[in-house]
Order: C-alpha cells, then structure tokens, then sequence
C-alpha cells in the first residue's frame, strides 16, 4: 500500500471482474433495501400527515402488540443468545424448547381449570401454570445439551448446527406423536385480563400489559443473574475464554449446562406467555417463534443480553406495523422528491468516481457499485419515480417475510447487530 | 474399534463383577426409549404388520430391538489402539439380562399404570388396543410379568453377542438383517417373483398379512450364516483386488458398475406395480435433488437449508410457461423441453439471489439465511400479493398440458437429443482440436476432426428430421417418469462425478477445508461459492420442473422446509461428498420412508417419517458425520485425530473443551 498509483484500481478491474459484479450486486441489494424501507416510511408518514392512514388508537394498538410479541421474542432470543455466546452454534432446537414450555403451560392451565382452581385464585393458578412450564423448558433445555450437543464440542461450527435441526425435528414431532397435532386452546382468561386498561393515555389490553411486565421482570432477574450471581459471573468467564475458564477453577461444563437451563427457563416464560395471548398451542408453534428469535438474537448482536431484548422488541414492533408500512409503498412520490433523489444519485456517483480515482484498493467493488447505484438512482429520479406508486394486495400475509427481510438485512448490512456482538474468542469468526 | 495388535503381558485372572449400577442405567434409557415409542403409537400403527409370521410383528420388532441393543451396550467398551480388550464371560449375560429386564419392568409398569388411570385425554395414542398389544392379550399384570421375562431374554441375548468371536457376531448380525430386509422388501420381491413368472416363490416365502413365513426366515438366517463362513474374506478380496486396481481401470469399472445399475433401473419398473413406481419417481426426484444438494453442501461445504427455494423457482417457473392456465397474461404454453432453458435462467438467477448475500457470511449465518430465502420463496409464491402472476394458495393447475394427450406431457423428439449429443461431441472435439493444435500434434488433431465430423453431421441429421423418434411421457405414468427423471439424474450424477476433481471441484474442497487458506492460496472464493450456489440450483429446478410436470398441479403448500432438511438428511445419512453414498441414502431413505408428503415403501411410517429423519440426522452427527457410505476425504477431515494411540488419555473426553 506504499505506492499507491492511480492505475492500480483500474488492474484490479482487469483481475477479477466476477469478484467485482458481485460486490456491485450486493451493493445494489443494499441500496434497495434501504431505498424500500426509506419510501415505507416515508410514505407512511406521508400518508398520515393527509389523514389516510390509521386512526391514533389503531396506532397504538399496534405498538402494544408489536412490543408484547417483541417481548416473547426478546424471551426466547435470550437462549440464542446465551448458547451462541458460550459455544458458538445457533441452538435450533430452542424453538422446541419454547413450544414445550407453551404445550406445559396448556396442559396444566386446563387441569387446574378443570379442578376450579383457574377462576378461584387465577394469580395461584397462574403462578403454578409459570413454574411449571419453567420447569419443563429447564429440563427440555439440559437434556438437549445432554443428548445431543455435549459429544459435540470442539466438532466443526457446522455439526451441531445440523444436529440441533434433527433434534427440533425430533422434538416436534414427539410432541405430535403424543399428543397429537390438533391445535390446543387454552382456557378463557378471567375478565379483567381481557378488559383495556388505560395507560400512559393508551388503552391497552391487559393480558398484553401482563405480557409485557412479566416479560421486563424475568429479563431482569436473569441480568440479576448473570451479573451479581456467582454463577453468573462463571457463564460471562465461560463465554469469554472456555479455556481459561477452566484454568480459574470454574467447572466448564456445570456452567454450559447452567448457560442451558437459564435460557431454557426463559424459553419457558416466553411460552407460557406466548400461550395465554394467543391461547392456540400446537406442535409447530416454536419454529416460526424460533426463527425469529434468533433473528432478534442477531439483530440486537449475538452474545448480547441487553441487545437480544433489544432486538426482541424491535422486530415486535417491525413486524406489527410493517404490513401498514407497506401501504405506504402506495403513496406517490413527489417529483420534488424524486428530483432530490435524482441529485443524490449524482453525488452518490460522483463520490464514487472521485474514490476510484483516488485508488483506495480495498473497497473497489463497493466505490463501482457507488458509481453504478448513483448513475441508476440519477436515471430513476428522472423518469420513472415522479408520481410513482405501489400497491401491496394482501400486505398483511406478507408479515413473515418482513421478519425474514429484516434477518438478511441485517446480516447484509451490519452482521455484529444494533449493540454488537459478544462472543468467545475462540468464536469470533 | 480397532483390534489389538499385541498381546495383554499381564493378564487379569479373575472376569469383571457385574455392574449392577450400570447395567440398571442402560436399562432406564432402554425402559423411557420403549415407552416412548409405544406412546407415539408406533407399536400399535405397526401392529398389523408382520415381519416373521406368526413370531414377529413390526410393531413389536420395534420394542424388541431396544433390549437388543442396550443389552448388547451395557457392556460395551471401546477398545482403542493398545488398550486390551474387556474379558467376555458371564458378567455380559448377566448385565445384559438386567438391562432388559429392567427395561422391560418399565414399560410393563407404564402398560399397568395405564391400564388403570385413563391417560388417552393427554397421550392420546395409549389406546386400549396398545395396551392390549403390550400385555401381549392377557391381563395388564401378566402382560408386565412377561414384559419382564421377554425383555431379560431378548438383553442376556444381547449380551451374548460380547461372547461370540468377531466373525459370528457378524455373521448373526447379518442375519438378522437380511431376514428384516426380506420381510420389508415384500412389495418389491412380490412383484419380481410375479414378474419373472416365479409367482409361486411368493407363498412359499411370504404369508398374507405381509410377512416372511418362519421357515422362510430360518432358511435366510442360515443361509447368511453359511455364506458368511462359505465366502470367508472374499468379499474382502474383491475389494482389495477392486482398490488394487491403477487408477484409470477402477474409474472405468465404477462407471460400468454404474451404466449397469442405470440400465437395470432402465427395466425393472415394468415389473413393479403403480406404488412402487410412484415410489421410483419420488427416490428418482429426490435423488437428483439430493446431488445437488451435495454439490453445495458436499463438495462445497455451504449449508443451504433453502434449498427447497430452487425446486420451487424450477417447478413455477415450468408451470408459468407451460400450464394454458397461468392465473396472468402471460400463457407461452410450451412445451416441457422449450421450457426448460428458461427454468435453468431462473434457476440461475435465484442462485445468484440467494447465493451472493451469503458470501461473505460465516457457516452458520449462512446456513439461517438460506433457510430464511426458503420460506421468503414459499411466501411469495402465497401470497395475495403476486396472485395475478402465481395464482396464490389456489397455484397453478395443468402444467406441461397437452391438449393432444389431453395430460400433463413430455415429449422427448430424438432429433433434437441428436443435437444435443452432436453439439457436446462437437465441441469436445474442438477443444481437443485446439489444444492439439497448440501442441503441434498432428494424429490427435486428426482424430478431434473426426469427432467434430461426427459431431456435426448428428446435428445435422436431428436437425432435418426432429421427430424421427419420440418418447411421451405423461405425468401420471409414474413407470414412464421414473425412466425420465433416471436420465436426468444420470446426467446430474455424471456432472457431479465430473466436477469432483476438475478445478471447481478442487476449489471447493480447499473452500470447504479452510476458506481463507483457500482464498489466500489463489482461489477465488467468490466464483466458486457462487458456482455451487447456481449448479445446485439449477438441478434443484430441473427436479422441480419434472416434479410440476409429473403431478400437473402445483401448490405453495408442497414447497414447505420440511423438504429441504429431508434432503439435507439424505445428503448426510449418505455421505457429504459421496456420489454414492448420496444415491445409495436416497434411495434407501425415501424409497423406505418417502418424501414430506409422498408415501415410502413402508406406508405405516407415514406418521413417524419426519421424526425418524430428525432422529437419524441427530444420530448421524454424533456417531458418524461422514455418512454411510463416505467419501475417503471427507472422512479424513471428520475423524483426522480419533482412533490414535494417546487418545484414551482423555477418554472421559469431558473435561475437553
């Protein structure tokens, strides 16, 4: 990098133009992401501000709802988080591990219901209900990691990725083999849980507030956990330097299975709540959960407790309001606006000239994919975005794969996640 | 597993206590496995399934080999290089017979447990019939006592088998299987026998509820047993004569092993019935998915678990272009083989798609993200959103349609597999011609002309007259679109086979082995990840495009994940990497078991395909990641450090991290 001269770009074109057309890809990729989710926005705004969009209360149910999903997301994201942090491999049975703690939850709910207990003392009822999905989750959890994950440490990244596929499989449908595939309905909650209350000026339903408050409270108890406990602090070591870990005198292997437990405890409160707002349990239900869970897990940066939840309420929120967003995709762009668009390009390709020119070796792809995308923006703020809409029948269905947009982008376009991730050195790829 | 090469110097003289503790644990997991099993249901959905009439019912043979196997496992040692092997003696009978015992006192408490408190409200498969199974018809406590009594025998046998010198154990063990896999080949026997006009073989050995007859069975398991001793080593010899073989000569008699077993796949569907051969078509279908899949994740090294994303693009993209009844405007209606070079520019740009994000992420990113571009193609092809051009949850209907046949059609002019054929001849000829020329070689040039004239005039001859000969297939002759899908995945193995040492393929090993030695050694990372992306993707269509034509109709429903990880699981039950090991696993896989919603061989499995290939994927991993049948280096890569001298040092293997 001594000389740097001004026909170096120019022969590293020459050399792999392949390598090159993909960086430009993968850069216009980026773009138009970023460019739909700017219009989403944008137009959504837009829309609101002529009085075409949702009334204020629809908003905010929205918002409740979005974050109270966020917070079962955030739940489950936390045994993502914790597993990959301690051993570096996505736990894909977790998912299962949530759906037993739901499934529990439905199966002792009902019996207490039958018993009367359920309308008697709801907050009793309730309280064994929680412990015992807890309970189930934990054991689920440590038996997975007994079975299926402790032959396996030090084995390629990849191997216990694919066996913890077979065990969400196996779990799945052991679960269907027992107790069958029909949908479990949990029992009605009792009227206060179903009223609105009001707060902070929004009318919230209670069972979600309830949601939301359960979830904050175990999110800090496990903070409590990892941060003050003595086993707490064991779990950081570990995740930080097995190795060394072990040289400290901590017992590398009780502290894995502890890492298990605790994240299969918070699977089990995320499904015991993921059973009494949406009260259909059945043996499917962890794997779209799970899935997008873990994206939570990678969104907020993996290894990371604060971000896990972070990313967990985030991707609630996304996910509630993204299909309204994409109504908002119907809104006409202004030619004003895409006139600004137009002169952005300009600048985008310009900039990406005056950075070919200046020969910075390491990032020629992306400075020609500047210089493609600036051209392409100046083109299409010219004569194809004024007065330019879109309309998306049926946005609604559409709402899982904005969960799944929201995974690749993120790993597209910053991998560590909004906080960053943590993970062992051995990990960190 | 390796036997000692020397001699114990001080041997122990008195046998191993019992390990009562041990033996009672084994037995505890033997107990919660049989229970298990017998609360999904599959004892009693396998009932009526004879195996060995009248002794043996698949649904009891799936309890008894549980305290086979542990009977046989609590006792077990591994012995490794230099460690003396474990003295046998009646201490393995007796653990064995405890383990089964103790399994078979669990499940006999479980059988009375429910006999007594209803539990049907929660387990909803422990019927009365199951219980009625498990107390083999006598009452609940009886039914227990036998239990108990069946379960010691079947484990002190297990046990036996410590007793038996290396070459009986074999030997028995083989029998078994070979009595199993008798039993279960009823179908496919049963037709052969019929058509070969050996009908009557098929009383002699089966009975009418599906099973082998006893004397049969005995006449098998001695046989093996005679076999096994009359054909000592040979077997072995064959092998060492095959791995003795140079180079060149062993290719040449795996491709003619190969061609051969084509050709018989070629004839043998005639005799077989319209299940078997709905059977062939979905292994057929399966297997040609399943090398490309191997291509990315065998050769490659990339776990793409959205694969199922491509055999989508594949499928839509031949019924957008071939159905009369595309929901849009946009109706080319052609034919099958006019279609297909747009099904392959489809495939290639979802394999670019999906392939370029991923690069640059780590394994196990990449591996969620696939996943993710597989349920984002579901998805789109569901939604309301795209209706107008993929009609939707309502899909598209009439595929390949033949108004002529009046079905959903194939048909394959030989004129133009002339052309074809002519032009890759031509065109090998001129490479060879060029690089002939480049070497001043005068004789070969000659013969490459020769293969350009040949070339040529095939062309030419398919070219005048197209339709001199043709092949119709229609989609629901299952016999006729088994041989067709053969054909494509002969070409997909010979692809496959061809990559595997060209240079991509040597790039994609070093890939797979370590990316950034690879990258730092010249390979350009880049192009071969894409490759393996876009050449799996583009087999993944061609499976997808026949899988449209053959069923006509197709919905976002068939496009699930479930159809990815089967895949992935006969990849990996097979051998990563291993042409044959992939074919071998699915044939074995899916022709038993079936595809996510096709029926097996074994329909009772029906219910339980999903969680056994969750259960063998997880097996797999733990005891034989290389698969089956394993290509040399991938073992290598796997097992580099296992099995040597100082392992046992950290035999726990625990405190490793």
């Amino acid at each position: 990098m001594a000389t740097r001269t001004k026909s170096q770009p120019l022969m590293r074109l020459n050399q792999d133009v392949s390598t090159l057309a993909v960086d430009v890809f993968l850069f216009a990729m980026k773009v138009a992401l970023i460019f739909f989710t700017l219009w989403a926005i944008v137009g959504t705004v837009a829309l609101q501000v002529n009085g075409q969009g949702l009334t204020g209360a629809a908003w905010g149910d929205l918002v409740v709802g979005g974050l109270s999903q966020g917070f079962m997301y955030g739940l489950i994201a936390l045994g993502y988080s914790m597993v990959y942090g301690v051993l570096g491999f996505i736990n894909f049975a977790h998912g299962e591990v949530f759906m037993a703690g739901a499934m529990t939850g439905y199966f002792v709910a009902d019996a207490l219901f039958d018993a009367g207990l359920w309308e008697n003392a709801f907050i009793l009822a309730i309280l064994i209900v929680l412990l015992s999905s807890v309970v189930t989750s934990t054991v689920v959890a440590v038996l997975v990691e007994r079975i299926a994950y402790r032959k396996l440490r030090g084995a390629p990244r990849l191997i216990p990725l694919i066996t913890s596929i077979g065990m969400s499989f196996f779990l799945q449908y052991s679960v269907k083999g027992l107790f069958g595939a029909s949908f479990k309905t949990f029992p009605q909650l009792p009227e206060g849980l179903q009223n609105r209350v009001s707060v902070f000026g929004l009318e919230v339903e209670g069972i979600k507030l309830l949601v939301i408050v359960a979830a904050i409270v175990s999110m800090l108890a496990l903070w409590f956990f990892v941060e003050r406990s003595r086993t707490g602090r064991a779990i950081r070591a570990v995740s930080e330097d097995k190795e060394i870990a072990g040289l400290m005198g901590i017992d590398v292997n009780r502290t894995i299975v502890m890492t298990f437990a605790v994240g299969g405890a918070m699977a089990g409160v995320g499904g015991m709540l993921w059973a009494m707002l949406f009260r259909k349990v059945f043996f499917l239900t962890g794997f779209l959960p799970g899935i997008k869970a873990f994206t939570a897990a990678v969104l907020g940066g993996i290894g990371n407790l604060g971000g896990a939840m972070l990313g967990g309420v985030t991707l609630g929120l996304v996910e509630a309001s993204g299909p309204n967003m994409l109504g908002g995709l119907s809104w006409a762009i202004p030619t004003w606006l895409a006139y600004l668009a137009a002169a952005f390009g300009a600048v985008v390709a310009y900039w990406g000239v005056h950075r070919l020119r200046s020969g910075d070796v390491r990032k020629v792809g992306v400075s020609l994919g500047m210089l493609v995308m600036g051209v392409v923006g100046v083109f299409m703020g010219i004569f194809v975005l004024p007065g330019f809409s879109a309309t998306v029948p049926g946005a609604s269905q559409l709402k899982d794969m904005i969960a799944f947009i929201v995974l690749i982008g993120v790993l597209m376009v910053r991998p560590a996640g909004l906080l960053g991730e943590r993970l062992a050195s051995e990990e960190r790829a | 597993m390796t036997a000692p090469t020397t001699a114990p110097t001080t041997a122990p003289t008195t046998l191993p206590a019992v390990d009562g503790a041990k033996a009672l644990r084994v037995g505890a997991i033997a107990g919660v496995t049989a229970i298990f099993i017998a609360a999904i249901g599959m004892v009693e959905v396998f009932d009526d399934h004879s195996v060995i009439d009248p002794l043996l019912s698949l649904g009891y043979l799936s309890i008894a080999w549980i305290p086979l196997l542990f009977g046989y496992r609590a006792t077990h040692q591994l012995v490794l290089e230099g460690m003396e092997p474990p003295k046998t003696g009646a201490h393995n009978l007796i653990s064995g017979a405890l383990t089964g015992a103790f399994g078979g006192a669990m499940l006999g408490g479980f059988a009375l447990l429910v006999d007594t408190v209803d539990v049907r409200e929660i387990l909803i498969n422990v019927t009365p019939r199951l219980i009625e199974i498990l107390a083999f018809g006598q009452s609940a406590a009886v039914g227990a006592l036998i239990l108990i009594a069946l379960g010691g025998a079947i484990g002190a046998l297990g046990g036996a088998f410590h007793l038996m010198s290396n070459h009986w154990r074999r030997a028995v063990s083989s029998a078994f299987l070979w009595i199993l896999i008798v039993g279960f080949l009823e179908l496919v026997l049963g037709n052969v026998f019929k058509g070969f006009g050996v009908g009557f073989l098929n009383d002699v050995v089966y009975s009418e509820s599906r099973g082998i007859t006893t004397g049969a069975a005995v006449v098998i398991g001695v046989a093996v047993v005679a076999m096994h001793f009359g054909f000592a080593g040979s077997a072995a010899a064959v092998r060492e004569r095959f791995l003795s073989l140079p180079e060149a000569k062993r290719r040449s008699t795996g491709f003619i092993v190969a061609v051969t077993l084509m050709a018989v796949g070629m004839v043998v569907p005639s005799v077989f019935g319209p299940f078997l051969n709905e059977v062939l078509a979905t292994v057929g279908l399966f297997m040609l998915m399943a090398l490309g899949l191997n291509i990315v994740v065998g050769y490659a090294g990339l776990l793409d678990l959205g694969y199922v994303a491509f055999f989508a693009v594949g499928a839509y993209t031949m019924a957008v272009f071939s159905s009369p009844l595309t929901p849009g405007d946009f109706t080319p209606e052609m034919a099958f083989y006019s279609a297909l070079p747009f099904v392959i520019i489809m495939a290639t740009i979802a394999g670019i798609i999906v392939g370029t994000p991923v690069i640059r992420m780590r394994g196990d990113y990449l591996a969620i993200v696939t996943l993710a571009f597989g349920e984002i193609a579901r998805l789109v092809f569901q939604a309301d959103w795209l209706k107008g051009m993929f009609g939707g949850a309502q899909g598209i209907l009439r595929i390949g349609w033949s108004e002529a046949v009046g079905k959903s059609t194939i048909v394959t002019m030989f004129g133009y597999v002339l052309v074809a054929v002519g032009g890759v001849v031509g065109l090998i000829g001129f490479l060879r011609w060029r690089s002939a020329r480049a070497d001043d070689d005068a004789s070969s040039a000659k013969k490459a002309g020769i293969w350009i004239g040949l070339g040529t005039t095939a062309a030419v001859i398919g070219l005048l007259f197209p339709d001199f000969a043709s092949w119709t297939v229609t989609g629901i002759d299952s016999e006729a679109v088994f041989r067709l899908v053969l054909v494509f995945v002969a070409l997909a193995a010979f692809i496959s086979w061809r990559l595997q040492d060209s240079r991509i393929g040597r790039a994609w090993m070093a890939m797979r082995e370590d990316e950034q030695v690879a990258e730092t050694m010249g390979i350009n990372v880049v192009t071969a990840k894409l490759l393996a992306f876009i050449i799996g993707a583009i087999l993944a269509a061609l499976g997808g495009a026949l899988f449209a034509v053959k069923i006509g109709t197709i919905f976002p429903s068939s496009f699930k994940i479930v159809q990815s990880i089967i895949i992935l699981v006969v990849v990996i039950v097979g051998g990563m990497g291993s042409l044959r090991g992939v074919a071998v696993g699915a044939l074995v896989l899916i022709g038993v078991l079936g595809g996510p919603t096709q029926p097996g061989m074994l329909r009772e499995f029906q219910e339980f395909k999903l969680l056994i290939y969750g259960v063998l994927l997880v097996y797999m991993m733990l005891q034989r990641p290389e698969g089956l049948i394993p290509s040399a280096r991938r073992s290598r890569e796997l097992h580099g450090d296992e099995l040597k001298q100082d392992v046992w040092l950290d035999k726990d293997g625990e405190e490793e991290v």
